[in-house]
């Protein structure tokens, strides 16, 4: 995992002089089909107002009890500015803890995307990224009948940074790929796997009482489509 | 030679992919889980659009049907729904090569074989999955094709009486349909 995060770190920071000579053309398009008809050369648009819907896909890296977990979710971006971005995203993860329990993340929040190029004409469009999410955590062990399960479970507010990249597929689609460190500021659910007489087990204590910074990698692969343009400015 | 004899090869050459394309498949898939080895069958069924000749978004839903073997029977059932895109490979005419990338959602129950209870626990969980996928469409000149289509699934089922892979690969294969919507 660690390489694989080196790598794609590797890649954001690479790609940025990347680039693709196209045609620079302003294209007003709308919707998928009527852009496809109006705009005949490629360019990839960084027109405010614009409005993307996209499904993503999120690996939950070095967390607190230092297992990975896999996530799946939804967004949406609205573009204020050529250089100024927003992403809007709904993520839903389930880590195993050692197969001794399972935590739950929700995660509801939004990103300011910050692209210090102009990149319309280029493939690759690096980002900084900032921003805040409400979540909400559970975690169950395993090995417990469900009438009689333990379990912790808290909502709480997060902070997450980071750095990503567009790949532009086309004038209206990119996979888009990001790393972010996301840190909780809320109660901590703090897990425990203890090994008595052969058997390990979960042991959770919430820590209620005092905030906590704990936090986790997140990197997350995105694919996106512009729909059209919520308003027309410069 | 039997694909270009069924598909009228001569009117081939008049086939040109372009945005706007819709298709849509239903099909039985075979799936293998590659940590307990077991084979799944699936009801499949797939919806893709054409955003140009190189890059389509796509769904795909796979409803459990059984597992072949009764006796290793990970799951009770595995339904899964995933979205994302295809990118296509060739030059836009009737032979489609493409690659993918969808992440996904899975809902299944646990088979008792794989808990200690004597009876399927009714336990189900949602898993979230991501998967890649690589295949081929055909174009004949109007409305079908054929195709082929292989997929990769990486996920792991966890509820609180056991954990179990999801890992998998897929297969599917028959007759599609397709239509330009906008032309």
């Amino acid at each position: 995992m660690k390489k694989l995060l080196l790598l794609t770190l590797a890649i954001i920071i690479t790609v940025s002089h990347n680039s693709l000579s196209q045609d620079v053309h302003e294209s007003n398009f709308m919707i998928m089909r009527c852009a496809t008809k109006l705009a005949t050369v490629k360019t990839f648009s960084q027109d405010p107002g614009m409005f993307e819907l996209g499904v993503r896909s999120t690996a939950s890296l070095f967390g607190d009890a230092g297992n990975h977990g896999l996530g799946a979710g939804g967004q949406f971006r609205i573009r204020f500015h050529r250089q100024i971005g927003s992403e809007w995203f709904a993520d839903y993860i389930v880590t195993d803890i050692d197969g001794v329990g399972k935590r739950e993340d929700v995660h509801i929040g939004w990103s300011v995307m910050f692209y210090p190029f102009k990149s319309e004409s280029r493939r690759f469009s690096p980002y900084l990224l900032a921003g805040h999410c409400f979540d909400y955590t559970k975690v169950t062990p395993y090995g417990v009948p469900a009438l009689h399960n333990f379990k912790s479970e808290r909502w709480s507010s997060a902070i997450q940074m980071g750095v990503g990249t567009h790949f532009n597929l086309n004038q209206w689609s990119d996979i888009s790929l990001s790393v972010q460190y996301m840190t909780h500021l809320g109660n901590d659910i703090h897990t425990e796997i203890v090994e008595e007489n052969g058997l390990r087990y979960l042991t959770i204590s919430d820590h209620s009482h005092g905030a906590s910074l704990e936090g986790h990698l997140l990197a997350t692969m995105s694919f996106n489509v512009k729909i059209g343009r919520l308003w027309i400015g410069k | 030679m039997l694909v270009h004899s069924l598909f009228n090869v001569s009117a081939q050459d008049d086939f040109q992919l372009s945005s706007g394309i819709l298709r849509a498949q239903g099909a039985f898939a075979m799936g293998r889980l590659t940590e307990s080895k077991a084979t799944q069958i699936y009801i499949k069924g797939d919806l893709s659009y054409y955003l140009d000749s190189k890059v389509s978004v796509r769904a795909d839903g796979f409803y459990f049907v059984d597992s072949q073997d009764k006796t290793n029977k990970p799951f009770d059932f595995s339904h899964s729904l995933f979205t994302g895109m295809s990118y296509h490979l060739g030059d836009g005419g009737a032979f489609d090569p493409y690659v993918g990338l969808q992440p996904g959602i899975n809902f299944a129950r646990l088979g008792s074989l794989v808990t200690t209870l004597p009876i399927s626990p009714n336990v189900t969980s949602w898993s979230p999955v991501l998967s890649g996928h690589v295949g081929f469409n055909y174009y004949a000149p109007k409305i079908f094709h054929l195709f082929v289509h292989m997929q990769y699934i990486q996920g792991r089922f966890v509820n609180q009486l056991n954990t179990q892979s999801l890992s998998e690969f897929r297969i599917s294969f028959g007759l599609g349909w397709n239509i330009d919507v906008v032309k």
